[in-house]
This record gives structure tokens, C-alpha cells and sequence, in this order.
């Protein structure tokens, strides 16, 4: 059974001066199996993104159905959405989104606490922090960090819940190309290790080919 | 981390953001619980007042005009009291006051002061309280006249009753000042105004009164047994006696000091005493035949003597006009009609018997004692009240009243008597019953056994409880700021919203964030409600010290600018720690729901929209699709804006006048906003090419709908409740001879310390007073009779427990056409003459006084008690537009006297006289009645003095309204600020692209401006709507002077505000944010 199945999905989104649908995703179906990285690439505006969102739960589509680990999203409430958010899914996004008032720590441990009766996941906090190099800054503010730290700690915020798909929308895309080079290979070396699955949207077309497979949007559509 | 950590550290680090939070939760929290505190302050005020004036006093009893005697009050340990009217002057004449209270107090008394202090009054000696000797301007050993009339057993307005004006003046010596702890506000009546009296020792004004022994009143400081005190009655109490009637048979009579019996004595012991009959003599103007005239005799209605329709005579006056049985006589008679009015009338009899003059029933036993009668040697010395011919009295008449003084000249049947002569005095003069041997100390135990106090009204009060409930107050002064805050209130809480609202989207990409990440809705929401939740708690703890200094303000300006609020009553701070809490739950409740309800827009949007910074954005546009319907919302709310007006002009009472007045003024915002809504839908829609930066302002006006119409409603709501409720200012330019003014047309208005029994419209009532017929040219007067009570207007800030009784014949009224009425508008005075169905006597009272002073409005009841002690029902049938009758319920004199026979004479007055010699008039009738204690003043003078109350709780609300239009102009300058820093990227532009700084200041300014003014606007004219019923129903003026005033410093402020804002900024370099964008 895949890990993540879209059926069919279409996706428009509505022009509110004009008042007319512009279609962002025209019929995708697509099967991602555990433990598989794939990337996304395409042009602006084709629907990378949304094609991203759709498949996290954090926009829904307008056909087609979604089904994670085999459940229909179809219809699914927002309390349930979020459990799976919460249970399987990481993201990270192109800004780290770290929030300012807490420590790293703390900016890590931000999805446990939507966890209800979850474990205390400090220790593996510590750990993932050790891993990625920044345990000797767990107690510092996001404000205090480079661009390139706050993002690894997006990424062990990612990983913190233990979850089986990891969307990165974009990862690097306020990054250097030193800290972007970085990041992309602790992604690659962090999935390989944990064998969680990783979908990635990228422009960088070298970055996209180190993943295990490589989708090609073009006007809504999977090109190859 | 747990949730309380992370909500913690993220209240801490947007402590700076969470200012304005903050500041609102303070400042509800402050006004909230600083209102709630002045009412705590104004009731432990009156507290304060009432223990000052009851001192240890628990209960006690007031006979009033019914003296009961001395040892009654000893017996159940009360302190035996007399409570008086008068007047007080200087012995220089510099100085006088009416209206005095005069108090006749023993040592027992002043054991019950606070202090419980011995004031020693000697010999020729009185004491005075505080206010009097400041008033007079006198000092211990200084010398003063007090002037008071001397009770009467009997009503002076009853006949036979002997002559008025019986007045008594004591000089005595001042030997004590009386301070507030020793007794100085002792009185019983429920006011926060401590009255001015003069303390005169009690043995000593008992006997100038001539009333030894007897007390009309008794406190005590605890409860009375009332087994006891009904043990311990006599007949004195009742004022009755009993003594051997001689006769043809052996007889006791029971008679009174009152000459009349009380029906409700009388009725019971003709009931319970076997065998007993009444007997009722009078004093007949003559008794004339063809035979001749006998002028002043007594005849006897007395059923033994005499049957239905003859007159038994005796052989003096059947030799005086030569009767024999069966001649017909006629009897000349006065009977009593309103006040002291007589009336004569005649009544014929066949002359039944003659008895000889040594017959023993033919004595002067059957004759009570009339004063000025009995106790006269000669006959033309006489004064019994009543109009008499002195000159009709012949020799042989001053013989036979030296030998058989009020022996009866002639006997008629019971029936008969009480058929002519009966009144609301009573309808026996007497009662016999068989003498079986009975010991005088038995029967007289045995009668007063049968008799209860209450029968003729003598009844304990609990006067601490009576106290406990006026303090509570006839204005609830927590609930009164809480409403005239309430925009102040609602304005903090607004502040507070919008600064949360901008705060919370300053973050949405962190609600996004926890929602991308798995957090719900739910918990997401909670996590930042209880975050603001612990800065709105700390503002409201916070708050609650700024309520101490909030009240402590407010009770600066109520004991000073404010003071036309609580008429004289010194405010002191008090603060109840429930009130405390109440006041921080509450407020701390309130900004979370504010919080809840200003955040909801935020959760509905999607994780993704809020991540990418679009979320309020795209509600905002959902929320404008709301007023799609806005043609819909116009026409109903127009609809509804003037259905309710109308009603407003039907309104009977207050709240159904402030629903209306709400309702119209509110459905008339709602319209013109969705008036506004559509007519920025239709702008949005618009094709048209801008062409300047004005058109461009307008653009960015209907970009945001739901914020352009968030500051329309601001300002047209503040402008609306500020503006609407001044409307209700009473102007004091009214011209007080219109007939349906607040003064009824009348020029002058007063009270006398003691009764006037004359009628001062006729020639012989101002010739009593020596009043001159040309000074009183074009002068009448509209007397009261009154049943003291509780003054139930708003100058008494305690809840009249017994509201002011007073009498008036309606047709001098309803002739004139005095006064307007609010409720039923079509009333007139004759509906006091009208009988009621459940018997209930009928009454109007001020509209003011009914609503807010009883809570009563037309159709409700009031419970009094008659002389016997009876309750009876007085029913309001209609209320007076605003009016100097207020604190008073007014019944007809007829219904009056018919349940209060012994109030006599008048006591308020209110009177015609050409406007041009007011003054004049005023001074003589002062003068002239002198002794009576009379005091006038304008009569608009009274109004305005009422007139003051209401208009300073609409300054009060002014001053917090305004404040919270202040508040809310602050809050647009917010909007302004929030909105140009949204578009600093385009401002940034248009500068990059040539425009000026100082241009686009102007825009942003005319955008806003625009708003605002259109917002007054629409307030002044929903005002306008909503008030026109009110003013509809009463003449006053509208303050238009003040209203314009305020409108154009709030549109001065709002745009300052604005200028102020988006100067702000726009400060820096907003070319910046070209580039980074």
C-alpha cells in the first residue's frame, strides 16, 4: 500500500476582482510509496505548492480524493486533519516560521504539545539537535540564530513527532547557496537514516536530481 | 514545555504588543468596578446618614396629631418623645428659619444618640443642632424665639373645634450646640439632608403645649414588645374619659378631649359594650318658631330622649318661644364642608315633649367639652370656631348659661342627629352605658381593654429596618454609572479588541504555523486566548486600583461640580470586596468574550492562507458579501426606525420610552450604515478611472469595507448615545407662566412650618393675616393638605418608604389646565375625583418621582394607612410631564379628608400672581404669615433645582461618553495607523512616483476624515430621530448651543487623531519598502 495516493485531484482557485476560476491543478494522480524522496520541480505558478498542500491536508482539493497510509481525506474533519497533521506529517517550509518566542528547544517541541498524552519527547529533541549541530544553541531565540541554523531547526521540528512523510516546500529558497547545500544534504542524509518519506518542491533542478524521484509539473499537470 | 509554559513565554514576550491589551482590560476594569464603587460609597454613605440620624434608635411610634401619654412610652422602655413643626429666629430678628423640627426630649433620648452624650437643657434653656445655629448664625448663650402652634386634641378643622392660630412662642436661651454624633440629624423621616431643629427639654415644652404627661411620639433601641405596650395602654392614650352620668338612670359616659368619638372606637364599643348607645350633641346656630329665636344652643341626639322627627325641648326654651307638644320648630345649624368651610342648613322638627328643667336627664352631662365653649364664662365670649351672632345673644341666654351652662335646650333621636350632623370626625359625642356598680378603675381597664392602639393608627415601626431599605436608595448610583460608563466601557473594551485583532494578525502566520503542525483549531485559539487572558487578567487586577482612583474622582465631583446629583449628601469612599471581585470577574469576562469575538474572523480562515499572510485579507472579503443584502437591512431598519418612533410618542413608562429611544435611534444607524455598506459596494464595483489622489482616497475607503464601516459605526454610535442623551438637558429658559410647564403656570411656590386653616383666596382668610387687598391683587393660591412622609423626589437619595401624601381640590387645578401631562397625555386633574372600581383611591404624581423615586407607573398601587390605622390603596391614573410636584402623590382633598379627617389646615401652596410683583407678593404673604411659618420661592426656581438633578447625571454621562468617543477616536487613529502601515508599499510607490509626502498625508487623512464626518453625521441624525418622541411629549428646549459644541470638538478631536496617526506612519523611509517588496 503507498504511503500517499492522490486520485484525480483539481484545483482552481477563484480570481476575486474578475471573479473567474484560474485551474492550478488539472487531474493528478500520483502514488508515493514509504520511504521514497521525490522531488517537485516546475515553473512558478504551476501548482508545486498547492500540489504540496494538497497532499499535507493543509488545502483540500476540489476533485479527487487524497489517501494517506489508505484513508480518504475526502471529507474529513478538521479534527482529524489536524491528528494526521500531527501524527504522520512534517513540514518545512521555506521560511523557517520559527516562532520568536521561544527557545529552540522549544520551537521544537512545538508539535508535541498538539499531541494529546503524547510522549515527553525532549530527550529526542536534544538528540535530532545534536544530530543537525545545534545542541549547544537549544536555549537560544530564533532572533539569535542564522538563516541557515533557524532552518535546521525547522527541520527538527520536522522530524520531532516521528512521522512518516516529510513535505519541504522549498527549504532553501531564502538560503545561500553554502547553507542551501548544507541543508539539502542533512535532508538527504536525515531520510536515509530514519527512512521517513520526503517530498520536496524545489527550483533547483541539482537539488531535485538527489532525490529518488523527480516530478515534473507543468500547467497542473505531472509532466514525466 | 507544556501549553502553560508556552502560553507564558509567548504573554511575555509580546508583553509590548499586548500593551494596548492591557491598557483596555485596565481601563474597563477601572471604570467597570470604579462605578460599582461609587455606588458601594453612596450607599455606606447613607448608611453613615442613617445611623447619624437613628443613633441606637431601633423602633419607635409617631402619633402625629395623637398625643398619647408619657408613661405608655416608660412602660415598654421607650424614650417618650414630642415632634413638633416650627419656626426658629434670632431674639435679634437678623435671622429665621421654617420649617423647623421641634423636639421635646427627655435624658432617655439622648441615651440613643451615636455617642449616647447627656445634653443638658436647663430652665429657659434649648439646644440646636449644627445646621440650625449655622443658618441663624448663633452660639451657645445667644437667645431665640421658637414658634410653634399648640396642639389641638382635635382636628382645627373640625366644628366646634375652638379657634386657630393657637400659636405659642418660647424665648429661651441656646445652652448646646448639638454635633452630628450627638443627635444633630436625629430625625424619622428617610433623607440624607439633616434637618434643622431646636431641642427644648421635655417637661418643659409639655407644659407650654399644655400637653402634661402626653407625647405624640417614642423611640427606642429595641425591639417593643407589643403585648406589652397593648397591656400598658389606658384611656388617656385614646383620649378618651369616663365618669358617672347623672340622669333618670344610672349612667357612665365615655367621652373624648376630641369631641368627636372615632368611628373606630365608638363602632367597637358600642358593640362589645352591652347595652351601650351613642349619644351626639352639637351646638345649633338656633332654634327657631313662630314663637321666636333662640340663638347658640346645645342640642342632644340621643335616642331615650326623643323620637324620630320630634324635638323634645326643655321648659326654658318652651317658654322662651312659647311651645307646646306638637308646634313645629327649626333648627339652624353649621355643617362641615372642606377645610374649615361651614355651611348652614336648617332642619325642622314637631316639638314631641317638654321636660322640666329639675327632670334629671335634663343635665349638662350630655355636652362633651367644647374648647372655647365650656370653659367660657359668658356667652359672648365664645369662641368655638364656627361663625357666630354674637349680637343674637340676648340676657336671659347669658342667664341661662350661668345657670345651666351646656345643658341641651333640646333632645332629637339618635338617627336624626347623626343625619345632620355627622362628619368625618365622627358621628357620637358620646357613650352611656348602664352603672351596675362598677369601680371607675375597673371599667376604665375594661374599656381600654376592649380598644387597640391600632385603631386609631398607633402602631410600632421598625425604624432601622425602614432605614436599611431607604439607604439602599432610590437611585442605585453602581447601576447609574455602570450605564452612564457603559460606552466608556464598551469603547475600552473596542480599543482593547482592535489592538488584540492587530496583534494577533501581526501573527497569523504562527496560527498557521501551529495549525500546519498538527495543533487544532480549538487549541490554537485557546492557546492565544489565554495568553491575552493573562494580560487581560493582570489590566483587570491593575484596573481594580485605578477603580479606587476612578471613584474617588467621581466622588470629588459628586461632593462638588457634580453635587446637583446627591443634594447635600457628603460622600464618603467605600468599597465592598464583593463588589471587587464582581468588578474583576466581570471585566475579566467581558474582555475575553470581547477577545473571543474580535479573534473568530482569524480562525476561520485556512493554516495555508494564514501562512502565506492572506488571511484576514480573504475573510474580509467573505464578511463584505454579509451585506449583499443591504437594501434588505435599509429598508426594514428605516421601517423599524420609524415604527418605534411613533410608539415612543405613545411610551407610559421609562423603560418602554428608553426602548424606543434606542431602538429608533439604533434601526436608523443600522440603515444608514447599510446604506453606506451598498453605496461602497457599488463604488468597489465602479469601472471608472480615477483621476486624482482624492478619487484614489475614496478607492482605499471602499477597499476595506468592514473597516470603513467599523469607523462609521464607532462614531456615529458615540455621536448618537452622547449627542441623544443630552437632548434630554432641561433647559431652564422655560417660561414659567405656561400652564403646561414643569411649573404649571404657577409664579410662586411654598411650604409653612404650621398649617393654614384659612382660605387666603377669600376677603376674610387675608384679613386674618392682615393681608392688603391691593398687594394681593390678581394673587390665588392653590392650597395642599399633606400627610408628612418621604420626600420621593430625586433631591432624596434614599427610597421613600412612605412617600408624601398630599391633598388638593382637583377643579383649581384641572380649571387652569395646569400642569402637562405625560401619561395617559390626554389626562386632566378630575381623574383624582373619579371612583375606582376595587375602591382604590386615585392619584397623580410626577412622572419622575412614580419611575424613579416608587418604580410605579399609571395603573400601579400604593398602600396607606387611614387615621384608624386601616391600609387603603391609592392608585397612580396618570403621571405629570416633568414638574415641581415632584417627590409628592397627589390625592383629592375629599378622598384626603375621607381617610385622614385629623390632617388639617394646608401646608403646601402654590400660587398665581402677576409675574411683575412675584417678588412683592412673596415678601408680604412672608411676612404676614410670619408665624405660620411661610416660605416662598419662584417656582421655576424649584424646577431648575429639580431640573439640576437630571441634568447633572447627563453631564456625568457626557463626561464618560465623551471620554469613550475619545477613547474611540484614539482607537480610529489606530485603525489609520494600522491601515497605512499595511500600505506602506504602495504609499511608498506613489512617493517613488513623485507624490509628496504632505499629499499623501492629505489623502489618508481625507480617507479617514471622510469616514468620520460621515459618521457624525449619521449619529446626529439618529440622535435627532431618536429623541423626538421625548421631545414631543414635554416643551423643553433643545441645548442646541452645547450639542453643536460637542459634535464639532469630537470631529476636531477625530481628526487630529487621524493627522496624528498617519503622520506617525508615515514617518521614515517608505521608499524602503518599495525595495523590499
Amino acid at each position: 500500500m503507498p504511503l500517499i495516493e492522490l486520485k484525480n485531484i483539481t484545483k482552481s482557485y477563484t480570481e476575486p476582482e474578475q471573479q473567474t476560476s484560474v485551474p492550478v491543478l488539472r487531474g493528478i494522480s500520483l502514488s508515493i510509496e514509504a520511504g521514497e524522496s521525490v522531488a517537485i520541480v516546475g515553473p512558478s505558478g504551476c501548482g508545486k505548492s498547492t500540489l504540496l498542500n494538497i497532499l499535507g491536508s493543509l488545502d483540500e482539493p476540489d476533485e479527487g480524493d487524497v489517501l494517506l497510509e489508505g484513508e480518504s481525506l475526502k471529507g474529513a474533519s478538521a479534527q482529524r486533519l489536524s491528528e494526521l497533521r500531527s501524527q504522520k506529517i512534517g513540514f518545512i517550509f521555506q521560511l523557517h516560521h520559527l516562532l520568536p518566542q521561544c527557545t529552540v528547544l522549544e520551537n521544537v517541541l512545538i508539535p508535541t504539545l498538539a499531541l494529546k498524552n503524547g510522549p515527553d519527547r525532549e530527550a529526542r529533541a536534544r538528540e535530532l539537535l545534536k544530530i543537525v549541530g545545534l545542541d549547544h544553541r537549544s536555549n537560544y531565540r530564533p532572533a539569535q540564530l542564522s538563516g541557515g541554523e533557524r532552518q535546521r531547526v525547522a527541520v527538527v521540528r520536522a522530524l520531532i513527532n516521528e512521522p512518516r512523510l516529510i513535505l519541504a516546500d522549498e527549504p532553501t529558497g531564502a538560503l545561500d547557496e553554502a547553507n542551501a547545500a548544507a541543508l539539502t544534504d542533512l535532508l538527504i542524509d536525515l531520510q536515509k537514516k530514519t527512512g521517513v518519506t520526503l517530498v520536496l518542491v524545489t527550483h533547483h533542478r541539482a537539488q531535485a536530481e538527489r532525490m529518488g524521484r523527480l516530478l515534473q509539473i507543468h500547467e497542473g499537470r505531472i509532466a514525466g | 514545555m507544556t501549553s502553560f509554559s508556552f502560553i507564558l513565554s509567548s504573554a511575555r514576550f509580546y508583553a509590548r504588543a499586548h500593551m494596548g491589551l492591557l491598557l483596555g482590560a485596565f481601563l474597563a476594569s477601572a471604570i467597570l468596578s470604579g462605578s460599582l464603587l461609587v455606588g458601594d460609597s453612596v450607599k455606606a454613605s447613607l448608611r453613615r446618614v442613617a445611623e447619624l440620624r437613628l443613633g441606637k434608635v431601633q423602633v419607635g411610634m409617631i402619633g402625629g396629631d395623637r398625643w398619647f401619654t408619657e408613661d405608655l412610652a416608660n412602660k415598654v422602655g421607650g424614650a417618650p418623645l414630642i415632634i413638633a413643626n416650627g419656626s426658629v429666629s434670632a431674639a435679634t430678628g437678623a435671622a429665621r428659619v421654617n420649617a423647623v423640627q421641634v423636639l421635646g426630649a427627655g435624658e432617655d433620648f439622648w441615651k440613643l444618640s451615636a455617642s449616647g452624650k447627656a445634653v443638658s437643657i436647663g430652665k429657659d434653656e434649648v439646644a440646636v443642632n449644627e445646621p440650625l445655629a449655622r443658618k441663624l448664625n448663633i452660639k451657645v448663650g445667644d437667645t431665640i424665639v421658637v414658634r410653634l402652634e399648640k396642639p389641638s386634641a382635635i382636628s382645627r378643622d373640625a366644628p366646634l373645634s375652638g379657634s386657630t392660630n393657637q400659636d405659642i412662642a418660647l424665648r429661651r436661651t441656646v445652652s448646646s450646640v448639638v454635633s452630628a454624633e450627638d443627635f444633630s440629624a436625629f430625625q424619622l423621616t428617610a433623607s440624607q439632608v439633616s434637618p434643622d431643629t431646636v431641642f427644648v427639654g421635655l417637661p418643659d415644652l409639655e407644659n407650654q403645649l399644655e400637653m402634661q404627661g402626653k407625647v405624640n411620639a417614642m423611640v427606642g433601641a429595641s425591639a417593643v414588645d407589643a403585648a406589652k405596650l397593648e397591656a400598658g395602654k389606658t384611656l388617656a392614650d385614646f383620649a378618651l374619659k369616663i365618669a358617672k352620668a347623672p340622669g333618670s338612670k344610672a349612667e357612665w359616659d365615655i367621652s373624648t378631649d376630641r369631641v368627636f368619638l372615632d368611628d373606630s372606637l365608638s363602632d367597637k364599643l358600642l358593640k362589645k359594650l352591652p347595652g351601650s348607645y351613642g349619644v351626639l350633641t352639637y351646638l345649633v346656630n338656633s332654634i327657631e318658631s313662630k314663637g321666636g329665636k333662640t340663638p347658640q344652643s346645645m342640642v342632644a341626639a340621643v335616642d331615650r330622649m326623643a323620637a324620630p322627627g320630634t324635638m323634645t325641648i326643655n321648659q326654658w326654651l318652651a317658654d322662651d318661644q312659647g311651645l307646646k307638644v306638637g308646634d313645629k320648630v327649626e333648627a339652624k345649624y353649621f355643617v362641615v364642608g372642606i377645610g374649615r368651610e361651614m355651611k348652614e342648613q336648617t332642619a325642622s322638627f314637631t316639638v314631641g315633649r317638654i321636660v322640666g328643667m329639675n327632670d334629671p336627664d335634663v343635665n349638662r352631662e350630655w355636652t362633651p367639652h367644647f374648647p372655647g365653649v365650656s370653659d367660657v364664662a359668658n356667652c359672648r365670649d365664645w369662641d368655638p370656631g364656627i361663625p357666630m351672632d354674637k349680637k343674637a345673644i340676648r340676657d336671659k341666654d347669658e342667664k341661662y348659661w350661668t345657670d345651666f351652662k351646656t345643658t341641651p335646650k333640646a333632645f332629637i333621636s339618635l338617627a336624626d342627629g347623626q343625619k345632620l350632623w355627622s362628619n368625618r370626625f365622627g358621628k357620637l359625642t358620646g357613650i352611656r352605658l348602664a352603672d351596675t356598680g362598677q369601680k371607675l378603675e375597673d371599667l376604665q381597664r375594661e374599656i381600654a381593654g376592649l380598644l387597640s392602639l391600632s385603631d386609631i393608627g398607633l402602631a410600632v415601626r421598625d425604624f432601622k429596618t425602614e432605614a436599611g431599605a431607604a439607604a439602599q436608595g432610590s437611585v442605585d448610583f453602581g447601576g447609574l454609572f455602570v450605564g452612564l460608563s457603559m460606552f466608556l466601557i464598551a469603547a475600552a473594551l473596542v480599543f482593547a479588541g482592535l489592538l488584540f485583532v492587530f496583534m494577533i494578525e501581526l501573527r497569523a502566520s504562527q496560527v498557521g504555523l501551529l495549525m500546519a503542525l498538527g495543533w487544532t483549531q480549538k487549541q490554537v485559539r485557546r492557546a492565544l486566548l489565554s495568553e491575552a487572558g493573562v494580560i487581560a487578567l493582570l489590566g483587570s487586577l491593575l484596573g481594580l486600583l485605578g477603580g479606587v482612583v476612578y471613584t474617588k474622582v467621581a466622588l470629588a465631583g459628586l461632593n462638588g461640580v457634580w453635587g446637583g446629583a446627591t443634594v447635600g449628601l457628603k460622600l464618603m469612599f467605600a468599597a465592598k470586596p464583593e463588589t471587587l471581585v464582581i468588578a474583576l470577574v466581570s471585566s475579566f469576562v467581558v474582555s475575553l468574550v470581547t477577545l473571543w469575538f474580535a479573534s473568530r474572523r482569524l480562525f476561520k480562515t485556512a493554516p495555508r492562507a494564514l501562512l502565506a499572510g492572506e488571511g484576514m485579507q480573504a475573510v474580509s472579503k467573505k464578511k463584505a458579501a454579509r451585506w449583499r443584502n443591504w437594501k434588505v437591512v435599509a429598508v426594514v431598519s428605516l421601517i423599524g426606525a420609524a415604527g418605534l418612533s411613533f410608539a415612543g410618542t405613545k411610551a407610559t413608562n421609562a423603560e418602554e420610552l428608553g426602548g424606543m429611544f434606542f431602538g429608533a435611534g439604533t434601526m436608523l444607524m443600522f440603515a444608514g450604515l447599510a446604506l453606506a455598506s451598498g453605496w461602497m459596494k457599488a463604488q468597489g464595483r465602479g469601472q471608472r478611472l480615477a483621476r486624482s489622489l482624492g478619487q484614489i482616497g475614496l478607492r482605499n475607503v471602499v477597499r476595506r469595507p468592514g473597516r470603513s464601516l467599523a469607523v462609521l459605526g464607532m462614531m456615529a454610535g458615540g455621536i448618537f448615545l452622547v449627542a441623544a442623551v443630552n437632548a434630554f438637558r432641561l433647559s431652564a429658559g422655560t417660561d414659567p407662566t405656561v400652564r403646561d410647564s414643569g411649573t404649571g403656570g404657577f409664579v410662586l411656590m411654598g411650604e409653612s412650618s404650621l398649617p393654614i386653616y384659612e382660605d387666603l383666596n377669600t376677603k376674610t382668610g387675608r384679613e386674618t393675616f392682615g393681608l392688603d387687598a391691593d398687594d394681593m391683587k390678581g394673587v390665588a393660591v392653590v392650597p395642599f393638605r399633606v400627610r408628612p412622609g418621604d420626600d420621593a423626589s430625586c433631591l432624596n437619595l434614599n427610597k421613600a418608604q412612605n412617600p408624601q401624601l398630599v391633598a388638593v381640590n382637583a377643579a383649581a387645578l384641572d380649571s387652569r389646565k395646569a400642569f402637562g401631562f405625560a401619561s395617559p397625555a390626554a389626562a386632566s386633574w378630575s381623574l383624582l375625583d373619579q371612583t375606582d372600581a376595587d375602591g382604590a383611591v386615585p392619584a397623580i404624581a410626577d412622572m419622575n418621582t412614580a419611575m424613579w423615586g416608587l418604580g410605579m407607573g399609571v395603573g400601579d398601587t400604593l398602600i396607606y394607612k387611614d387615621a384608624a390605622g386601616a391600609e387603603f390603596k391609592v392608585k397612580l391614573v396618570a403621571l405629570l410631564a416633568g414638574s415641581v410636584l415632584q417627590g409628592k402623590v397627589i390625592i383629592s382633598e375629599k378622598n384626603f379628608l375621607a381617610k385622614l379627617p385629623d390632617a388639617a389646615g394646608y401646608r403646601f401652596f402654590l400660587l398665581d400672581a402677576p409675574a411683575a410683583r412675584a417678588k412683592e407678593v412673596s415678601k408680604d404673604l412672608t411676612k404676614q404669615l410670619e408665624q405660620r411659618g411661610l416660605a416662598l420661592e419662584p417656582a421655576q426656581d424649584r424646577f431648575d433645582a429639580f431640573s439640576a438633578v437630571q441634568n447633572t447625571y447627563i453631564g456625568i454621562f457626557t463626561v464618560l461618553g465623551g471620554l469613550g468617543v475619545l477613547l474611540g477616536t484614539a482607537g480610529i487613529g489606530v485603525l489609520v495607523a494600522r491601515h497605512v502601515m499595511e500600505r506602506r508599499g504602495e504609499l511608498g510607490l506613489m512617493q517613488a512616483l513623485g507624490f509628496k509626502p504632505s499629499a499623501l498625508l492629505r489623502m489618508i487623512v481625507g480617507e479617514h476624515g471622510s469616514l468620520l464626518l460621515a459618521g457624525v453625521v449619521l449619529g446626529v441624525v439618529s440622535a435627532g430621530l431618536a429623541v423626538w418622541p421625548t421631545l414631543h411629549q414635554s416643551s423643553h428646549d433643545l441645548p442646541l448651543g452645547f450639542m453643536v459644541g460637542l459634535v464639532l470638538a469630537i470631529i476636531v478631536c477625530g481628526l487630529l487623531v487621524c493627522t496624528a496617526a498617519a503622520s506617525m506612519a508615515l514617518r521614515g523611509r517608505l521608499l524602503d519598502a518599495v525595495r523590499k517588496e
